[in-house]
């Protein structure tokens, strides 16, 4: 799956002139990625001597801890948000989806005339520092604030999709309210879910769910007027 | 012997500690105390908060359990919000306080007039109205020679923004003339809320805790019609 140790094929030793040409075109092994090519290791392996290093290094995506398989099944998970959720996704604190979200939704704005990165980013923060505050103090189990912050990137993604219709759509009118009620509600939902069966907190659903959709009501504010 | 019992407080004291936020322990603890907050309560206290004329009794139930508190100190003389309806807690203003930020931000939507700056500005406006209405109150207090903890005040002068949030939601619903009539009546009955609060929280005195109490309610009124902007909403 990660350019494991079946398919590695040990550098001939004494690689000499062949080993540094190879070297020279793609010094830092960038092309010898997640599931591409030959491992790093064939690179720089005994063309020239401290070299031995980079034969056992693992591919850059697993050593940069992105996951597509994990990122594509907690984003089918906010999609359809469903009873219960394999506990060993909630246990990863990725960035990268989340990441990815808060761009795609800060282009969608933009294309629609919109230039609030900078206030995606200030919202993002403070509201996810504030809400994991929120679910430390009201909850018997503690939560840090970057697993909060995963959580809640992932579910950005209704709001997501909200600004993506609002590029050819005018949101300001009823429809758009009515979208964006039913944005707000979506990914309400799919992160108290989330919170709900990671911080085993079913009887305090509501008082959860609101805070969440606060937040959310802020993304999809700078989404419709 | 005496081994023994400072093994099991340290062990007993680490177990708590895992719980906490590291290096804040005495203040998290107190901090959890306003956010144990339950379903019921919150419906109870918005009865309060909108009905205060219909309640009878506004004392506060002390904590009898002290065994049960966190590290049974001075601080948790009361009982939890969720068993005490009288008791304040910082949940509500809190989720109040971002519900009036983000209403406000829509009535200047619908009127085109919404920027994500809004957001911002109206929030740290109400912020420092609030800052400035506790000082207030805590001054208050002091020339009383009262008892204040600061986070109760902060609860009790906080509930003013459920008030702010209802005017508004009518104000959007009804237009400004709706909004003016649940002005005037939630004022009243926040202002009524902070009297009969306030008088409980005093002991009795000279006349003039009469006074500064009535100013309370007073200031409650006048930072509810403040801090409220209908200049957005259809007349």
């Amino acid at each position: 799956m990660y350019g494991g140790s079946d398919s590695f094929t040990p550098p001939p030793s004494g690689g000499g002139y062949s080993g540094a040409g190879s070297y020279a075109s793609d010094p830092i092994g960038l092309t010898h990625g997640y599931g591409i090519g030959q491992p790093v290791g064939a690179v720089g392996g005994g063309a020239y001597p401290g070299a031995g290093q980079f034969d056992n290094e693992p591919p850059l995506l697993e050593e940069l801890g992105i996951n597509f398989e994990h990122i594509w099944a907690k984003t089918r998970a906010v999609l359809v948000p469903t009873r219960r959720i394999e506990s060993a996704y909630l246990d990863e604190t990725d960035l990268a989806g989340p990441l990815v979200f808060a761009l795609v939704f800060g282009t969608c704005l933009l294309l629609a005339g919109k230039l609030h990165f900078g206030y995606i980013y200030g919202f993002g923060a403070f509201g996810c520092g504030a809400l994991s505050l929120v679910l430390n103090l009201m909850g018997d189990r503690p939560i840090d604030a970057w697993r909060t912050t995963s959580v809640l990137g992932y579910c950005l993604l209704p709001v997501v999709l909200l600004s993506a219709v609002g590029i050819a759509l005018d949101l300001s009118g009823r429809v758009g309210l009515a979208l964006a009620g039913a944005a707000v509600a979506w990914s309400c939902t799919a992160a108290t879910k989330l919170f709900e069966q990671y911080l085993d907190m079913r009887h305090q659903r509501w008082l959860i769910a609101y805070p969440i959709g606060l937040l959310y009501c802020c993304f999809v504010l700078m989404a419709i007027f | 012997m005496l081994n023994m019992g400072g093994t099991m407080a340290k062990s007993f004291i680490s177990s708590n500690m895992a719980r906490y936020q590291p290096g804040v322990s005495g203040f998290w603890a107190l901090l959890k105390h306003y956010f144990a907050v339950d379903n019921a309560y919150v419906l109870r206290k918005f009865k309060v908060l909108l009905l205060p004329v219909l309640k009878k009794s506004w004392h506060r139930v002390p904590a009898e359990e002290a065994g049960a508190a966190q590290d049974g100190s001075a601080q948790f003389k009361f009982a939890r919000p969720c068993v005490d309806e009288n008791a304040p807690d910082l949940y509500l203003p809190l989720m109040a306080f971002i519900t009036h930020a983000l209403i406000s931000g829509f009535v200047k939507g619908r009127a085109s007039n919404f920027t994500p700056e809004v957001l911002v500005e109206v929030t740290s406006s109400a912020m420092v109205v609030q800052l400035l209405e506790v000082l207030l109150v805590r001054l208050g207090l002091y020339l009383l020679g009262a008892p204040a903890a600061m986070l109760d005040l902060v609860a009790f002068t906080g509930y003013k923004f459920v008030a702010l949030c209802i005017n508004m939601a009518v104000g959007i619903a009804l237009g400004r003339t709706g909004y003016y009539v649940a002005l005037v009546y939630t004022g009243l009955m926040t202002a009524y809320f902070m009297l009969k609060t306030m008088a409980c929280a005093v002991p009795l005195g000279p006349a003039s805790r009469d006074v500064m109490i009535a100013g309370f309610a007073a200031l409650q009124f006048a930072s509810i019609w403040w801090l409220g902007d209908p200049k957005d909403l259809e007349p």
